[in-house]
């Protein structure tokens, strides 16, 4: 069914079920330089299902409190999220960026502690979130 | 540089490396009344937006000199997407041989030409716009006039009229007729089912508005009906984050520059009597400094009932945002029920939709804002439509796949609130499950933009004209079998 152009939108209703779910995790962000830039959830807290819309205060202020865990998790489409310099010499960016449009929040940080929500890919043995947001909840892991 | 120009229309049309010669000139009748016609007459005829007519030779010859100018400027037909990035089935640009050619015949002075002059498409009567030149198979007109004042602020509004079927309907296309261009900001048209302890009837169209009919008002006489209240439920989605999804369906939409929705050739869209009962009208007027008058009409090219429904057309929401280098986070939902209704409502009628984003500073020429969203299921990208106002600037539209690489799916690079054009794709993309959809915007709120109405302010976030929005509407399809049992 088409949709209305403003919130309103389709009634069909996914009977099967998401492929792949939206999940909220806290962990520590580690850049590795293995051949490219690539970001990783370090000593992940177990994936929580969520749904979209942008984090309320009351959860990062919960998670700031939430311990971390064992899970390990790559981060993908994390260009909005570090920092101005990285998102301009990723992919295709500069080719509609420059230095004075530059949208990045720099929360990942190298050793930080994060709260991340994201899409969750973990079929093929490659455990990964594709970022939807991040939000620093401490300038070290502890 | 007129050398240049007539060679390379000859090289393009005739085939031939010569010198210039008379004969050689694009003419009117020769090729290029066909190409205004196929391109610039949908909208340069009488009774549409553009401001003169160019049916015919007589009509067109007078304006050869501008059409040159805005032909060569690719100012018109207007079109806004980057070709560096995806390919749509509704390009309106003319090809660099047709520009060649127009230009080539401004310069020769138009001549006429020999032979017949070029048949014109054939259109509605009534002003439809569809490409068949048909009128549709269904018409619903509203029932009355909307009186609009000459000064001062319409809100968004909401009313109601019954939906004359009560059986499926497949359509091909949709058209909403604004009754009155110049005053309509945008109309939107769904369908909805009205609340148990509601009916439509006469009341104010808007808190403190004038009194009309076709307003949801309470039904004493219904308040004993046990189903969920729809308004109710909504504002639960809201305080729990989850505005947009699947709460009632749409039908069609007006806003300047884009009037007609065509489904893609083969697929069709149920409008569902049989589920749903009224028409919902999201209107929006803005004063012009005169009274005046406008009856919108929604239009509807049907199909029969396809032997078997492949196609269900949803919206991507893109719910996550970061604002000039700020993940955005939402205050708490409010606690008090009556301000949770409140704040429902008002999204109800299309206000309040950017509510996390910050004013933009006076002067300030490159704010920027990224809307997100995720595809939790295997999808064909389908189209993509952008909503701001006087202060968008640029829009690009890029996909992030499951094994990380990023593309750039369609880029808006001069965006224009008068030409407000849902892109769609020529091959829908298939964007596996796990992928997701960033959208980023760019606002102009200094001088140099010259449609801003206030520079020197800060530019606030509201469905008014003179404020902006950043709204962002991705149709998609489940691909694979999934699509087979969604709709």
């Amino acid at each position: 069914m088409t949709a209305a152009i403003f919130p309103a939108a389709s009634s069909a209703q996914d009977s099967a079920g998401p492929q792949v779910d939206i999940v909220q995790t806290v962990g520590c962000a580690e850049q590795r330089s293995d051949g490219g830039v690539t970001w990783w959830l370090t000593r992940a807290a177990e994936p929580a299902e969520i749904g979209p819309g942008p984090f309320e205060q009351p959860q990062v202020d919960a998670a700031r409190s939430q311990d971390t865990g064992s899970r390990e998790f790559q981060l993908i489409g994390f260009a909005e999220f570090v920092d101005p310099a990285t998102l301009l010499a990723w992919a295709d960016r500069a080719l509609f960026t420059s230095e004075e449009q530059v949208n990045a929040t720099d929360s990942l940080r190298q050793g930080s502690f994060v709260l991340v929500k994201g899409l969750l890919i973990d079929t093929d043995g490659n455990a990964r979130i594709n970022l939807l947001s991040v939000v620093e909840l401490a300038d070290a892991c502890e | 540089m007129r050398l240049l120009a007539v060679t390379s229309a000859m090289l393009i049309f005739g085939g031939m490396v010569a010198p210039a010669a008379a004969e050689d000139t694009p003419t009117y009748n020769g090729n290029v009344g066909r190409i205004l016609l196929d391109n610039c007459a949908s909208c340069h005829r009488p009774d549409q937006v553009a401001p003169m007519s160019l049916l015919t030779y007589s009509e067109a010859r007078p304006w050869a000199r501008a059409i040159k100018a805005k032909v060569e400027s690719r100012e018109m037909p207007p079109w806004f997407a980057d070709p560096r990035f995806g390919k749509f089935s509704n390009d309106s640009s003319l090809s660099d041989a047709e520009i060649a050619a127009v230009v080539a015949w401004a310069d020769a002075g138009a001549p006429e030409g020999d032979g017949a002059a070029p048949e014109p498409p054939q259109f509605s009567d009534a002003g439809w716009s569809h490409p068949s030149g048909l009128p549709p198979d269904f018409i619903y007109e509203f029932p009355i006039e909307w009186q609009i004042e000459p000064e001062g602020e319409t809100p968004n509004f909401n009313v109601y009229t019954r939906l004359p079927f009560d059986e499926p309907m497949w359509v091909t296309a949709t058209e909403v007729h604004p009754g009155n261009r110049a005053v309509t900001h945008h109309i939107t048209t769904g369908i909805t089912n009205i609340p148990p302890g509601m009916k439509v009837g006469a009341g104010p169209v808007w808190a403190g508005g004038p009194i009309a009919d076709y307003v949801l008002v309470p039904d004493p006489d219904g308040q004993e009906d046990s189903g969920p209240d729809p308004v109710e439920e909504f504002s639960n989605q809201v305080t729990r984050g989850k505005v947009s999804d699947g709460f009632s369906t749409g039908f069609g939409t007006y806003v300047p520059g884009k009037s007609l929705t065509e489904r893609r050739e083969g697929y069709v869209q149920a409008i569902r009597g049989d589920l749903f009962t009224h028409i919902r009208w999201n209107l929006h007027y803005q004063a012009t400094g005169k009274p005046e008058t406008a009856r919108p009409r929604v239009g509807a090219w049907t199909a029969a009932e396809p032997d078997n429904v492949k196609f269900a057309r949803r919206q991507l929401p893109l719910k996550e945002y970061t604002a000039e280098g700020r993940t955005l986070v939402a205050p708490p939902p409010p606690s008090d029920p009556e301000e949770a209704r409140a704040l429902a409502e008002s999204i109800l009628v299309n206000q309040n939709l950017n509510p996390l984003l910050d004013p933009i500073p006076p002067h300030e020429a490159n704010w920027t804002v990224t809307g997100i969203g995720g595809f939790q299921n295997d999808s064909l990208l389908q189209d993509i439509w952008i909503h701001a106002h006087t202060r968008g600037k640029d829009f690009t539209c890029v996909l992030t796949y499951p094994d990380g690489r990023e593309e750039i799916v369609l880029r808006v690079e001069n965006y224009s609130f008068d030409w407000q054009y849902r892109y769609y794709f020529e091959e829908p993309p298939l964007v596996p499950a796990g992928s997701t959809l960033k959208v980023i915007g760019r606002y102009d709120n200094s001088r140099a933009n010259r449609s801003n109405p206030a520079p020197h302010k800060p530019g606030y976030w509201s469905e008014q004209s003179w404020d902006d929005m950043f709204v962002v509407s991705a149709g998609y399809t489940l691909a694979g079998d999934r699509n087979a049992a969604d709709n």
